[in-house]
């Protein structure tokens, strides 16, 4: 095993596991400040239970979402020294940006949120958890920001061999990112209200005491997932003709067209020589399931949308154990979406500028494979273990939520047992 | 240009240091501070507000060395790629177990992650100290990773108990500050147990590098050392201030103490730095939105911190 198969590898597990949490954390964040939203107008206390169950669970999601992402953040520094070197000035901009502007007042605010129930006043607190919901979008903005440069290139000068940043605009302008974030944002919605309407639909199935909260609930995950579906297929095919311009091998790969790949083939020759520059043919696989996925989710959401008539999705019981089954599928789909990305952008770590192999580090292997062992195996079971525990207190509901607990009701902590 | 990066770069590693130094520390002590399952949670609510905005200082640290140190960033991450590794491994499970333990009701389930908080927080120091010594040898040359004796020898494992014994001290000031009654005296006889001995051995740490490690350079050693023996001054006074019952004071004080090292290891590289900086241009454009942000951030902290200045007490929510 070489260093480039390990680093890569490694780099792979870590944001794939640091997106599956990510993406529902960006969901339930918008779902759950628009809860506490209806809440403090209205006061009725319904939403109050539904804010401190699904922020729980939002809490709980958001635990793998930091330890995976500073497993990632220093990532980029030891396996991936080429990058640096030779981009470092433009991909690190983006990188230092999201610290700044965003990490730092999101994760403040959340402790802020966390530990400020009943203690601040409704409206500050309510402030918070917005101001931590648009933090956490402005720092997706940026991270994508730094991926979309390695995909398509922008906003940079080459001095002496090495890139040097130009200007910050084109950055944030550029085609190969603002699709990509309206479809990452869509996916977002999609697994957040998927979330909602699986887990509501559970309890709806048990007969829950809990109906007002969950009957709420199904119906604002209803009303996500396919407005999060539509706007995904939309940004998804839109996506398509920016590729097509900045990356057309991908293109041609990802349909598996001969005609296309034959193109393609030519453009490559014509703009880096000799060689093969087309990424291995496998993305497609994942491709068609990004996109079925999205067919099948996004049909059966709006059907649900329908059956909101009259409670009709409840009375007829078969739609909440399809959206029971369904819940988790627009997480395996967003994996699915970043290998294409990813893998699709090889052999380049940046686009026409650095091949993958010139990015990594000379670390020698047996470093990045025990570093790499390391890493999986920790972050492995705190992924499982986080999953276990979202399902314990999804299944728990409303009754008692850890938010808002104080020191002086111990007692009630331990009745949580059961 | 340069200068006021690397300025930034040691404001938010020293403020790491002085921000999780109360975390760390707190986990240090947490099973001789807190007796029983019900104290625990209360040391760790003591924490626990502040606890996401202080760990957000070495996740910037981490975004400007990529932004505006990109060949700094390769030759530390790099260099000491070991000691990096195992170091984000123990982060990983010190957050592991800040977040989990109190997730299950059973008293087996917090008191098996208060074990691991305990490990993985004296585990943390150690690497912090560990990374001081290293560094202090001087970063190795690029491309290259540090070899065992540098980053595992005596001089890296003694910087080790000088930040294991720091941190504690810290942090048991902290929790002076943050808790009434008995567990406040306890945390202060702590403290009073801890500051003269982490005194001693900074001496020894930096008198051991002015002879065996420092390059042989005035430039280097006469200010490493001065601010080595500053700390220790600082860590004496703090000791008294603490028995005097005057706890602000003694945080001011061994918040100097704990920002020290980095002060150091900044001196000690100060000739390598500017070398790998981004280039200018690429920090003209960062700077100003970079620069923009960082009052935003430390109103956000400093609100924070006000709000919830209370110590702990029946009514104070609890988390983690
Ligand atoms: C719930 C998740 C989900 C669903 C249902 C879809 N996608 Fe997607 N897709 C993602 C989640 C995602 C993603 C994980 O968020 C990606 C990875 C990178 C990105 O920008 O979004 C992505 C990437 C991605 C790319 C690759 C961009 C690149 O290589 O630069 C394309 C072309 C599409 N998508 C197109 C589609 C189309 C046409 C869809 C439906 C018809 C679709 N996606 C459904
Ligand atoms: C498109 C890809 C990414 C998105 C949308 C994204 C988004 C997020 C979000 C929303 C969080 C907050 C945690 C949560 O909500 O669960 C987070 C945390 C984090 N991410 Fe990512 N991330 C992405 C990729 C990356 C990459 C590539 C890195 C490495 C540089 C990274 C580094 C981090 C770090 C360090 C944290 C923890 C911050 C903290 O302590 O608050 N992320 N990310
Ligand atoms: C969060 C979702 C992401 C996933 C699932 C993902 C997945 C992957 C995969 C599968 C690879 C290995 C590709 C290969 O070499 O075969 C990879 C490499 C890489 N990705 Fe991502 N990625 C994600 C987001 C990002 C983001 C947001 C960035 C940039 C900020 C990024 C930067 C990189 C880099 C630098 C490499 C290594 C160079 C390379 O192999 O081309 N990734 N990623």
């Amino acid at each position: 095993m070489d260093t480039l198969l390990l680093a890569r590898l490694q780099f792979a597990t870590t944001t794939s596991f640091h997106f599956l949490f990510v993406t529902l954390s960006l969901g339930l964040v918008v779902l759950v400040a628009a809860m506490q939203t209806v809440y403090t107008i209205t006061g009725k206390s319904v939403y109050a239970r539904m804010t401190k169950f699904w922020g729980t669970l939002y809490v709980i999601n958001y635990a793998l979402g930091i330890v995976t992402g500073l497993v990632m953040e220093f990532q980029f520094g030891m396996n991936w020294s080429g990058l640096t070197q030779a981009a470092g000035n433009v991909f690190g901009a983006p990188l230092a940006l999201e610290t700044l502007v965003a990490f730092f007042v999101e994760a403040t605010f959340l402790g802020m949120w966390i530990f400020g129930w009943n203690r601040l006043p409704k409206w500050v607190h309510l402030a918070l958890i917005w101001l931590v919901a648009v933090a956490a979008y402005v720092s997706a903005l940026w991270i994508l920001a730094a991926n979309a440069f390695l995909q398509h290139p922008v906003g940079y000068a080459a001095r002496d061999g090495v890139v040097v940043l130009t200007d910050l605009k084109a950055l944030l302008a550029n085609i190969s990112l603002t699709d990509a974030f309206l479809h990452v944002a869509s996916a977002a919605a999609l697994a957040g209200g998927m979330f909602l309407a699986g887990i509501s639909s559970w309890h709806l199935i048990k007969r829950t005491s809990e109906t007002e909260v969950f009957r709420r609930s199904l119906r604002w995950g209803v009303v996500a997932a396919p407005a999060g579906g539509y706007s995904i297929i939309h940004f998804g095919f839109l996506q398509e003709v920016a590729i097509e311009q900045y990356q057309p091998m991908k293109l041609a790969v990802m349909y598996q067209d001969p005609h296309r790949l034959e193109l393609a083939r030519q453009a490559m020759l014509q703009r880096f020589g000799q060689g093969d520059f087309a990424p291995p043919s496998w993305i497609a696989v994942p491709y068609q399931v990004m996109m079925n996925g999205a067919f099948v989710l996004t049909l059966t959401t709006s059907v649900c949308l329908l059956l909101l008539f009259r409670n009709w999705i409840a009375r007829l019981r078969v739609p909440l154990y399809v959206l029971l089954a369904m819940a988790p599928l627009p997480l395996v789909l967003v994996v699915m979406g970043w290998i294409v990305r990813e893998v699709g952008r090889q052999p380049w770590a940046v686009y026409g500028l650095l091949t993958t192999e010139q990015a990594a580090s000379p670390i020698p292997p047996v470093l990045v494979l025990a570093s790499y062992i390391g890493f999986t195996l920790v972050l492995g079971a705190l992924v499982v273990l986080d999953y276990w525990l979202i399902v314990k207190f999804a299944r728990r509901g409303p009754r008692h939520t850890p938010l808002g607990t104080t020191v002086a009701e111990p007692a009630r902590d331990r009745l949580m047992a059961f | 240009m340069d200068v006021v990066w690397v300025v930034l770069l040691g404001l938010l590693l020293g403020g790491y240091f002085v921000v999780d130094g109360f975390d760390i520390g707190t986990g240090v002590l947490l099973r001789r501070l807190g007796r029983g399952e019900g104290e625990r949670r209360m040391l760790i609510t003591a924490i626990g507000p502040f606890f996401l905005g202080n760990e957000v200082w070495l996740v910037a640290v981490g975004g400007v060395l990529s932004g505006a140190f990109p060949l700094v960033e390769d030759r530390v991450l790099g260099g000491l790629y070991p000691l990096v590794a195992a170091g984000l491994l123990i982060w990983v499970l010190r957050d592991a177990a800040v977040w989990f333990r109190s997730r299950q009701p059973s008293l087996r389930w917090r008191a098996g992650w208060d074990r691991l908080l305990v490990a993985a927080s004296t585990a943390f120091a150690a690497f912090w100290g560990m990374v001081v010594g290293a560094a202090l040898a001087g970063l190795p040359e690029p491309g290259t990773t540090a070899g065992a004796w540098q980053l595992t020898g005596p001089y890296a494992l003694l910087w080790a108990a000088v930040l294991v014994t720091l941190f504690a001290a810290h942090g048991a000031i902290f929790l002076v500050a943050r808790l009434r009654d008995d567990m406040a005296t306890r945390a202060r006889e702590r403290a009073a147990r801890l500051l003269r001995p982490a005194a001693a051995l900074l001496v020894l740490a930096v008198g051991a590098g002015a002879v065996f490690v420092l390059p042989r350079e005035w430039s280097v050693v006469l200010p490493v050392t001065g601010v080595g023996a500053l700390a220790a001054g600082a860590l004496w006074a703090a000791d008294t201030a603490v028995r005097a019952d005057r706890h602000a004071r003694a945080l001011v004080l061994s918040s100097a103490a704990v920002a020290s090292p980095v002060l150091m290891v900044l001196l000690r590289l100060a000739a390598q730095l500017p070398e790998g900086t981004a280039d200018a241009e690429t920090l003209r454009t960062l700077g100003g939105l970079a620069l923009a942000a960082l009052p935003l951030a430390a109103a956000a902290q400093a609100w924070m911190w006000r709000a919830f200045r209370r110590p702990v007490d029946a009514g104070t929510v609890v988390f983690f």
